[in-house]
Formats: structure tokens, sequence, C-alpha cells
């Protein structure tokens, strides 16, 4: 097994441990921190994200892969230089007004994290200036809402609107999560793009940003 | 042969299951009195905090919302003040429903937001009348002995849609109704339509014909809504239903017994916040806890652990002299198929030897987001099943037959015997299920499955059955509350 391979190997495991020591091991050795990166760190993800995919990982199991993989990304990124430390994106992302669940996105909120995207969480209950003020505040390439109740998936429309009316919803993609919330209801609302779990919702950014 | 009384014999009516021992059933109490006094519950309403402390909790003040302590005595004694039993009064009084303990019931899921249609059998959103359908159906199966809100009105305003939900359902069923309120305002807008369904005020707090359904979140949580509807049905004299969703291993632990402990303290929470405003308030001690599934993230209401924690709950809920209903019959399936039947039929069977007093998930699909009409007529069926089995074998002289067995003899038959003809209709039958040979059920049934004879059956009934007409006036009483209602708030909204 080569390094880049025990390292992702370590990822896929949640081997913290193995992480950190493996990260060390290749840094030691003069490896690029971008492969590093790259070739090990989130090499180990997409071990991960298939087999979530096919049913056959628990979602702390992968939890925990991204929290693993957290610690080695802090050996890192102090070493790269500031044009390969961009991230793969910036992503602002709440539960909409009157809902108060947030399982779900925070569950995405790691998901993306650990795919190199930058993430600004602002939590539940976040009205729909609470993200036209974030879109100013943070420039995103995207923005993230999520919702579990049937009478506050309604709020998803009204946010698009306020940021229609702030003109600010053509600098953003906007897409939609939630347990009640589906392909044809971000169809229906005007929503970019709708991803039915974490995985989906990292694949469905990346391909976001790639344009 | 002289066969005389037996005196003091012991006989069991009817089958049930044992969950806990007494030991078992005190440690998950005190566990529950430790998580209640030791960490408390996040309450995020000045009006129920002032109350708690009022009645001795202890309050620490964080940010916007207090973490409130409860000392064992002040469990203890609201748990003595909730009515021991409760009368689920309907509108047409020969539907009232008993909740004492052992009781066993049925009811339908709420919550779903999705309707397989009858006549085109396509997936889509549910509204208002499909509502009045879905009660309609519920009004018509003895089975179902209260209503609860089987899907929602998502073509109604949000904000009013509880209120929407409530007239759906009082036109179409004389039965008791249960639903989720959703504030305090809409409490008092509820209340006043119901009244203006039995004649009044004075008649419903004699005879309230319907209950909140309230919902702490967990974990350990009580939002101001749920507060708020919580203090107004008390203070109006209506019954709370107190229905914690823990989801074990994501809102509570991986262990079965921790989910309980939580589950309980969320519900003596709700129970103490309504017998503190109000001394006497019914309460019902709910459940639709469950386990969440953590390779798919979905909430499981069709694995056998829903049935293991309605029955546990059911037990816990005895141990108190609750009332109680429990989850029991829902699906994960999107579809009325075999998967939909078995996962229904383990659920409610569990929950129903446990002796809870309404064991709810009747015509659920798709973990709550679905309703279907095939699936809620066939899950009467299945009950009717259940409920023979919860009556299990009676054992004296005149079941045990020794006399006929002599009579009849080696070799002989019981099918004309005056014994058989005495007893055979207290032996199950099949309406919907076919129990025919091949050629016949081709012959009846035109070898049409299951499923099929269960949408005729339901488009059968939605267009035939007519439930219990609403006094005069009371249809026009209740169009002119929401509609003033609905005003007041677009004016405060503009």
């Amino acid at each position: 097994m080569s390094d880049f391979d025990s390292l992702a190997q370590a990822v896929f495991h949640g081997d913290f441990d193995g992480v950190v020591s493996a990260t060390k091991n290749l840094l030691d050795r003069g490896v690029n921190p971008l492969d590093v990166i790259n070739k090990g760190l989130l090499a180990g993800m997409d071990i991960v994200a298939p087999k979530f995919k096919a049913g056959e990982m628990f979602v702390p199991e992968v939890m925990m892969c991204a929290k693993a993989l957290g610690e080695g990304m802090k050996i890192v990124q102090p070493l790269l230089s500031s044009s390969e430390a961009a991230s793969a994106g910036t992503v602002v992302i709440g539960t909409v007004a009157g809902d108060l669940h947030d399982i779900g996105k925070n569950l995405v909120v790691m998901i993306l994290k650990s795919g190199g995207f930058n993430v600004i969480d602002l939590g539940v209950d976040v009205s729909p200036e609470g993200f036209v003020n974030a879109i100013k505040e943070h420039s995103p390439q995207i923005v993230g809402m999520s919702a579990l109740l049937t009478t506050t998936m309604v709020n998803m429309k009204k946010t698009l609107d306020a940021m229609e009316a702030a003109g600010v919803r053509d600098k953003v993609k906007v897409i939609i999560g939630g347990a009640p919330v589906s392909q044809s209801f971000a169809d229906e609302i005007g929503a970019d793009g709708y991803a039915p779990d974490a995985m989906a919702a990292k694949e469905l950014c990346a391909k976001i940003i790639k344009g | 042969m002289i066969r005389s009384l037996k005196a003091g014999f012991n006989s069991l009516s009817g089958f049930g299951l044992n969950a806990f021992t007494a030991d078992e059933l005190e440690s998950l109490h005190l566990a529950t009195l430790e998580v209640l006094s030791e960490v408390g519950i996040k309450v995020e309403s000045d009006e129920a905090i002032e109350i708690f402390q009022g009645a001795g909790a202890k309050v620490e003040r964080v940010k916007d919302y207090g973490i409130v302590k409860f000392p064992h005595y002040l469990v203890e004694d609201c748990i003595r003040w909730a009515p021991r039993n409760v009368i689920y009064y309907g509108r047409d009084s020969n539907k009232d429903y008993i909740l004492e303990p052992k009781r066993v019931g049925f009811s339908t899921f709420g919550e779903c937001i999705q309707v397989i249609d009858p006549y085109t059998r396509q997936v889509r959103k549910s509204v208002k009348s499909d509502l009045g359908g879905a009660t309609l159906v519920c009004d018509y199966l003895d089975e179902i002995v209260a209503v609860e809100r089987a899907l929602c009105s998502s073509d109604q305003f949000p904000e009013t849609q509880p209120l929407h939900n409530f007239e759906a359902m009082v036109t179409n069923t004389g039965k008791h109704l249960l639903l989720g309120f959703g504030s305090g305002a809409n409490t008092k807008k509820i209340i006043e339509m119901a009244a203006a369904c039995v004649g009044g005020m004075e008649n419903f707090k004699k005879r309230p014909i319907v209950t909140a359904f309230v919902c702490p979140t967990s974990p350990l949580t009580l939002v101001k809504r749920c507060c708020e509807v919580i203090i107004e049905c008390a203070r109006l004299g209506a019954g709370i239903a107190i229905i914690p969703m823990a989801l074990s291993g994501a809102t509570s632990t991986a262990t079965l017994a921790g989910t309980l402990v939580q589950h309980n303290a969320e519900v003596l929470s709700a129970l103490m916040l309504a017998q503190l405003t109000n001394k006497g308030t019914p309460c019902t001690y709910s459940s639709c806890t469950t386990m969440m599934d953590l390779r798919f993230t979905i909430t499981a209401v069709g694995a056998p652990e829903y049935g293991i924690i309605s029955a546990g709950l059911a037990k816990l809920a005895q141990y108190y002299r609750l009332p109680v209903w429990v989850g029991g019959g829902h699906s994960d399936s999107k579809l009325p198929d075999a998967q939909a039947a078995y996962e229904a039929s383990i659920t409610a069977t569990v929950a129903a030897l446990a002796g809870a007093n309404v064991i709810y998930g009747a015509g659920c699909l798709e973990s709550g987001l679905t309703f279907d009409y095939a699936k809620l007529v066939m899950d009467a069926e299945m009950i009717r099943g259940v409920q023979q089995v919860v009556k299990g074998i009676e054992v004296n002289d005149e079941t045990l037959g020794i006399d006929v067995i002599k009579e009849v003899g080696p070799g002989g038959e019981f099918m004309t015997h005056p014994h058989t003809f005495k007893h055979m209709k207290e032996l199950s039958q099949s309406r919907l299920f076919d129990r025919r040979n091949r050629e016949s059920w081709q012959e009846f049934a035109g070898g049409k499955d299951l499923t099929e004879r269960a949408y005729e059956e339901a488009k059968h009934i939605l267009e035939n059955h007519k439930p219990a007409p609403l006094p005069d006036g009371a249809a026009e009483a209740m169009k002119s509350i929401i509609e003033e209602y609905e005003a007041e708030l677009k004016t405060n909204h503009q």
C-alpha cells in the first residue's frame, strides 16, 4: 500500500491517530502539501462516498471520517500558500425561518467542510433578511436552505423572494434540502438545485462550482 | 356431570406482554427524575418559566431561554394531579372512547404531506379535501377509535392551516379529534370553532371534542409555541396529548432504555406545565419515538424498534396510571405493498399486546410522509386480526367443552353440534383478506390482489358514507371564525 493509500485508509476508518501520523510522515518526507490533501485526505472521503450511497456505512461513521480528515487538514493547511489555500467554494447555509431542526443541515455542513468548502453556518430559524445579509457579507457562490416542516417549507420561497428584492438572487446558486423537500418543490419555487442527502449535497456543490 | 364453581380461580383476560419487571420500571423512573433534576429542560417561553419557578423548580437563565430543573416532589405531585382515565368525547356521544389501563384501540398517523390519489394512483401534495376524505373513511371504520389529523391542508395559508384542518375533520366525523394547534392564538380559535360544533363553550368544557397534540422537541426542549398551546389548552379546558419524537441514535441515545428515559422526561415536563397551569388537565402520554436509521438518516417507523419503544412506553405510562397513545402500524415503504403490511403488523401487534390505549399508524407510508387509502382500509382488517389476538383464549368449563368432546367422541364431527353453532362466530372472519379457494377467489374477487380490492373499498366508502351532520349554524360559524382571523392576520402582516 502506498503512503497516500494508508492515509486515505486512515481517513476511511475514522482513525484520528493514524491520520495524524500518516500526514506527518508524508510531510516529513517532503511530499507536496497539496498532494497530501488531494491524494491522501480527500481520497479517503472518496472511498467513503460510494459506500455511504450504497447504504454500507452509518452516518456516525461518515462523521468520524470527516473529523479524522479535519485532523489532517489542521496539520497541512498552515503549510499551504495563500493561493493554494483557496477553498473549493463558499457556501452559506441555514435552516429557514420558523424551523428549529438542524441534524440534516449540520451533517451537510460537516460533509461540505470535509470536501474543502468554506462553510458559513447561519444556524436555525434564519429569517429571509438573515440570508440576504449573509450573501452581502460573505459573497458565497452557493446558498443552502434546509427545512423539516411542511409549514416552514414555504419560507424557502419567501427567502428566494427576499433575495430577488435585495438584488442578490443572481449572485448565488440556491440549493435546498430537508425531509419534505423534493426536486419538484425546488423546481416549483425556482431554486437552482436539490439534494436528497449530505453526500449528494457535496456533489451538487462541486458541480455548481465547476459550472 | 356436575361441574361446580371454582373458588378464587385465577384467569387472564386476553393476551398481553411483559416488557419490564417492577425493578426495571423503577430504574426508568429514577433515571428520569435524575435527568429532570440534574440536567433539566430547556424552556423557551417566559410564561412557562414563571409557572415552573412559582411551583418550586430551579431556573438558570441563559440568553432568551431558561434551563429548568425540577425537584422530585414536583414531578411526583404533577403525575398524581393528571386524571387517571381520560375520555375522548365525540361530537356523536356514541363514539366516545375511554382510555384506561390496557384498553386497546387504533387511529391514523398524522403529519402526512402527500397522498396517493385513490383515483389516479399518483403521489401528490395533500390538500384540505384529502383530509376531509381520510377523516370520512375513519368515521366509517369501527377500528378507528379517534381521528388523528391524517394529512395536511397544504392548499391553505400556513399560519391558519390548523383551523382549516380542524374544519375539514369535524365536518367529516362524529369521533374525537386530535391535531396540532400550532400556536396559542390558534388554540383559542380552534376551541372557539369546536364550541360552535357542540352548542357553546359550556358544553365544550363538559365534553371537549378535540385534543391538542403538543410536541416537546428532543432532546429535552419545550419550544415557545409548544408551551403556549399547553398553557392555553389547560386554561380553556381542552386536553393535550404529549408526543415527543426522539430518534434513537440521533436525538437520543442509541440504546433504547436511554431513549425511554429521555422521552419520559420530555413528556413529564409538558405534563407538569399543564398541571401547574390548571390542575386536572387531561394529559395523554404519547409517543412517536423511534430509531433513526443511521445509514440513510431516515426516521424508521417500520422498524421493529418502533413497536418495541411503543410497548416500553405503554408500560411506563401504565406504571404512572396515565392514558397512553403510541405509534404502531406505520411503514417506511413507498407503496401499499408487502413491506408495508409486514412492518405495520409487527409494530401494531407489539404495541397492542402491551395494552396501549391508542396505537396510531393506520394509512401511513413512506416514514410518515404519505397517506394511502388502500393502506388505511387494509390496516383496518389487520387491526381486526390484532384485536382477535388480544382477546386471547378464554379458559372455563364452556370453552374447554369437555362434555362436547365426550359426546362427539373419536372419529365424530363437530360441525353439526349446537356448541359449534353457539361459538363459531367468535372465531375471526375475513372481510377484505381472501380465504377462499383459488376458483372462488377468481369468481368473487376477480382474481385481484388485496391492494386493488382495498382501493375499491375505500372509494366505495368515500362515495357513500355520510357522517353525523353538524348542528345548524356550526359550519357557518366556523367559516366566519376562519375568515375573520385570516383577515386580521393579513392586516397585521401588511
